[in-house]
């Protein structure tokens, strides 16, 4: 027994440390849908980036080749002005993931973080964020992307980036403050104050990993709403710049009736595009609450 | 002893759980008859399978759980004349004829007063809802029904608190109303679970008189549920102790008491502060604490925190033995007595 | 021990009320007053119990005594070598440094450990914020104090989950000695374990006590366990203290009618006691709308005129250190005395 002090208790444990992550992935392969999922999301972000990085051409405009259906030198044909629409639809989803990913990471961020304050301190502090959070939700967002176009006197990323944050981080903010409002309350919290941790220390270093798994959960299925939010406004003619590829500024092309009874490939594809990815998502983020919600093991 | 006498025969009741496509035995080979008007006790820990068991019987538990026995024969008694029910036969554990012995016949008190209350209705309609549901009363009929009931029980001004939400009251006037819904279509059978371990020591003694009351004034049978032997010792007049899904030990009040015989009785009625201990005196311990039932091995289930263990408590399942007439133990120290009924054949 | 009795803990007409508020502008109604002016002294090395049913403030005494509860009013003085500072009026470092001091064991030990973290990190995290730097100090203090509760040390590598609640219950109170405190304050310890774990338990905290010469603070609600474990008993009702005695005068000649009452309401496992029990009638009342004068009055078999309109001082009467908070026994021998005990 003497001797062991001299070997750290660490060191000397390594094997005996439980295996939850192996549990975890174990949990997670069982789940078939979500390893379906998984799957189609890496395969699609993998494409994406491939094809952006080749540098394929997505804006030379062959006028000769307009509307053209799918073929062998156009896989997925080309748009209204002749555009190759496979090119177009790998770089429009690097900036619709990205778009996607970006937003749903920052208002996660800020709606924890929010979260954190308000449900762990409570009172007046907790008050006031709410009536924000309560003021951003009444919000239109529709309405707040025209005023911004207005001010600003144009289309672009940042615009649609600074919205989606601004008027997303709410439904985290919630869950994240309801869950410091009922944890605050476990013992174990009551315990490292009482061996007077600093509060900063129990909010993010106790509770906060208590919170992850429902936050890792909505950040993976708000992605999801932020790619569908962005092309329906970039459909509407309210997103990113038309040179810019999206998804929803590709659909934007599709406008017209005839497009869409006539050239079916130009709004099939990017459909296509976002209706897998979101799906993907989707069932990722159910195999991830199957396997992090602490509830159900 | 007759079917008059015996109002529930339970013999070789097993439970087991599926999860995981594992399957988990939680109550194995338990067997007890409760004779009319008494009150029995079943103590155990938590984990011990005694709500299980009693569960089991009522046919409360999920599709998860399969419940097999040779029999559990409830005995009504109406009239003088008495009509057989073998609960084990029961197919549908929510059909007609389940639902009509539950309630009229046989009915249970739960453990957390707050939670066994719908809290958006008013007590009054909860206690009121199945006396129109068995007896198909009117209203007003149920009512005043139910206003007895309140008085019977010692809720003050019924008349008003009829009409409150579950909210409105404390814990012991909540026990009380949950204890009313049981008993308002007076069943003979009265099964409570924990019915005081929510409740503070002076409301448990409230609580406890009325139960008794209702078992000596009004012919009652009772089997209690509980993990306190002082509640046992005022309320039993027959003891069945349970550990990891067996019965271990079963008997009258002073069988159970004053000839203790097996290690987990003894172990359990020793380890319980008690007052008044003169200075200085420790409390004995039982070593380690209680298997996973999902890991158990074969043979004594307490045999690895049993002092007497020896070579012939392992490896294969212990039968009761019959000590004295109606006294059973489930221990090798005993087998030279003769086994107890309906073990002989008791295989695994 | 020695025979002179060395204070640790005096408090003074303490006070915890929580504000009961209404409306949009949380206008302050009324307050729970779950401590209301309790004065008790507590000594070094022994074991102080507090019994009462829910909601009589024990729990609330406890934290107000380390200051995890915000005092109202009143005074709680440690004993800082000789010297006795008032804790209520501490600043956040002097709070700090106390924390060394005072620890506390909960009721709970099934949410007392983050589920998300190892054994380790939660033994850890107590040594470094109170500024152990080196991993193997650290790693020596855990030793000692899981050697103290019989727990393995590789043990440590595990989730909580793994452990039954008896040993997370002892996890509990070696983390809680981790920082050599003097004084541990045990809120419900053995209330959520199992009864053949509980005397293991119990027994565990007798031996560590006589080892490190600790003093306890032992809350509970069933007097039989902290009848076993105390020296001496504080008897609280509705946020006053009744009774303060020796635990075996408490049980031999318990003075106050509510104690009494308590005493008898225990079920005792022995089928040959011929004790009459005493039901209480009614329930106790609600902290916000305490009754007038003694607060027991509406519940108690020998309520007088004056108990109605006057609160009790608690006085001493018969042994020495025994004091009680009733009518009855407000001037020696009154014949309102003689008659109750009759």
């Amino acid at each position: 027994m003497g001797n062991q002090a001299t070997v750290s208790i660490k060191e000397q444990n390594k094997s005996a440390a439980s295996s939850l992550l192996k549990k975890n992935i174990r949990k997670f392969l069982n789940n078939k849908l979500a390893v379906l999922g998984l799957l189609v999301v890496v395969i699609m972000l993998v494409a994406c980036v491939v094809g952006a990085i080749i540098g394929v051409d997505f804006s030379t405009p062959h006028l000769d080749q307009m509307k053209s259906a799918p073929s062998g030198t156009y896989l997925f044909g080309t748009d209204t002005i002749g555009r190759d629409l496979l090119s177009r639809v790998l770089i429009g989803g690097c900036y619709s993931i990205f778009i996607g990913v970006f937003c749903a990471v920052v208002s996660s961020v800020i709606g924890a973080a929010l979260g954190a304050v308000a449900g762990y301190f409570g009172g007046k502090v907790d008050a006031v964020i709410v009536r924000i959070s309560e003021l951003f939700q009444a919000f239109p967002q529709l309405v707040l992307v025209m005023m911004l176009v207005a001010i600003l006197n144009q289309r672009g990323l940042g615009n649609l980036l600074f919205i989606f944050v601004v008027t997303g981080w709410m439904t985290t903010f919630r869950m994240v403050r309801n869950e410091y409002m009922s944890l605050k309350n476990e013992t174990y919290v009551k315990v490292c104050e009482a061996f007077g941790m600093s509060r900063s220390n129990v909010m993010f270093k106790q509770i906060l990993p208590n919170v992850m798994s429902p936050i890792i959960v909505s950040t993976t299925t708000n992605v999801a709403y932020f790619i569908l939010q962005e092309a329906s406004l970039s459909f509407i003619g309210l997103g990113v710049q038309d040179s810019t590829p999206t998804w929803g500024n590709i659909l934007n092309a599709a406008k017209s009736l005839q497009v869409v009874t006539e050239s079916w490939w130009i709004w099939v594809f990017p459909g296509l595009a976002i209706t897998l990815f979101v799906l993907a998502i989707n069932f990722l983020g159910d195999g991830l609450r199957d396997v992090l919600d602490a509830k159900q093991q | 002893m007759d079917n008059k006498e015996i109002i529930l025969d339970v013999k070789n009741l097993c439970t087991t759980f599926v999860s995981d496509q594992k399957e988990i035995r939680i109550v194995k080979n338990v067997s007890f008859q409760l004779k009319r008007g008494s009150a029995l006790a079943v103590v155990g820990e938590s984990g011990c399978g005694k709500s299980v068991t009693m569960n089991s019987i009522m046919r409360f538990l999920g599709r998860n759980a399969r419940v097999t026995a040779d029999s559990i024969q409830y005995n009504a008694l109406r009239d003088g004349k008495v009509t057989e029910y073998h609960l084990e036969s029961i197919k549908k554990p929510h059909g007609p004829e389940m639902r009509s012995l539950r309630g009229p016949e046989m009915s249970m008190v739960f453990q957390d007063p707050m939670s066994s209350l719908n809290p958006v209705y008013k007590v009054g309609d909860q206690v009121a809802e199945s006396l129109i549901q068995h007896f198909h009363l009117k209203k007003a009929e149920a009512r005043q029904r139910v206003l007895e009931m309140f008085r019977k029980l010692g809720i003050p001004d019924p008349e008003e608190r009829i009409d409150c939400y579950p909210h409105q009251f404390s814990g012991g006037m909540k026990q009380r109303v949950v204890i009313a819904i049981a008993m308002i279509c007076n069943p003979e059978l009265i099964i409570c679970d924990e019915p005081t371990t929510a409740l503070d020591v002076t409301i448990q003694a409230q609580i406890m008189e009325l139960l008794k009351d209702m078992q000596v004034k009004d012919g009652k049978s009772i089997i209690l549920i509980t993990h306190n032997m002082g509640l046992v010792a005022e309320m039993a007049d027959e003891v069945c102790v349970m550990y990891m899904g067996r019965v271990v030990e079963f008997g009258s009040l002073e069988d159970v008491f004053d000839r203790t015989s097996h290690p987990y009785t003894k172990a359990l009625l020793r380890s319980v502060p008690v007052l008044g201990l003169a200075d200085g005196q420790k409390l004995e311990t039982i070593p380690g604490s209680t298997p996973n039932p999902a890991d158990l091995k074969p043979g004594c289930e307490f045999a690895d925190r049993c002092e007497f263990a020896c070579d012939k408590c392992r490896g294969k399942d212990i039968p009761a033995y019959e000590i004295s007439p109606g006294h059973r133990v489930r221990c090798v120290l005993y087998d030279t007595y003769p086994r107890a009924a309906g073990e002989e054949e008791v295989g695994i | 021990m020695s025979e002179s009795k060395e204070m640790i803990f005096q408090v003074r007409g303490l006070k915890t009320w929580f504000p009961i508020t209404k409306g949009m502008f949380k206008k302050v109604v009324g307050h729970v007053k779950a401590v209301d002016d309790v004065s008790l002294d507590v000594y070094r090395g022994e074991t102080l119990g507090i019994v009462g049913e829910s909601g009589c403030g024990k729990s609330t005494l406890g934290k107000t005594m380390m200051m995890l509860e915000r005092a109202t009013g009143g005074q709680v003085m440690f004993n800082y070598g000789g010297e006795f500072r008032d804790i209520t009026k501490f600043n956040a470092r002097e709070m700090f440094e106390f924390r060394r001091k005072v620890q506390m064991v909960f009721q709970d030990p099934y949410s007392a450990l983050n589920p998300q973290k190892k054994i380790y990190t939660s033994f850890e995290e107590p040594l470094k914020v109170h500024g152990i730097k080196s991993e193997a100090e650290r790693e020596a203090v855990m030793q000692k104090v899981l050697k103290m509760v019989n727990i393995q040390p590789d043990y440590l590598m595990r989730y909580p989950h793994e452990f039954s609640g008896g040993q997370r219950q002892r996890l509990c109170i070696a983390r809680a000695l981790e920082v050599m405190p003097e004084v541990l304050i045990c809120d419900e310890p053995v209330s959520a374990l199992d009864v053949s774990i509980q005397a293991q338990v119990l027994n565990l905290m007798k031996d560590i006590q006589k080892e490190l010469n600790l003093t306890y603070l032992f809350i509970a609600h069933d007097l039989s366990v902290v009848q076993y474990m105390s020296d001496r008993i504080v008897v609280m009702y509705l946020g006053k203290i009744v009774e303060i005695a020796d635990s075996r005068a408490l049980y031999d000649e318990p003075l106050h009618p509510y104690t009494r009452a308590l005493l008898s309401a225990i079920p005792v496992p022995d089928i040959h006691n011929t004790k009459k029990r005493q039901v209480l009638e009614g329930e106790v009342p609600s902290p916000i709308h305490k009754p007038s004068g003694c607060a027991f009055h509406n519940r108690c078999p020998h309520c007088m005129e004056i108990c109605k309109s006057v609160d009790p001082a608690i006085v001493h009467h018969g042994a020495e250190g025994h004091m009680v908070a009733c009518h009855l026994y407000q001037q020696e021998g009154a014949p309102a005395a003689a008659a109750a005990e009759a």
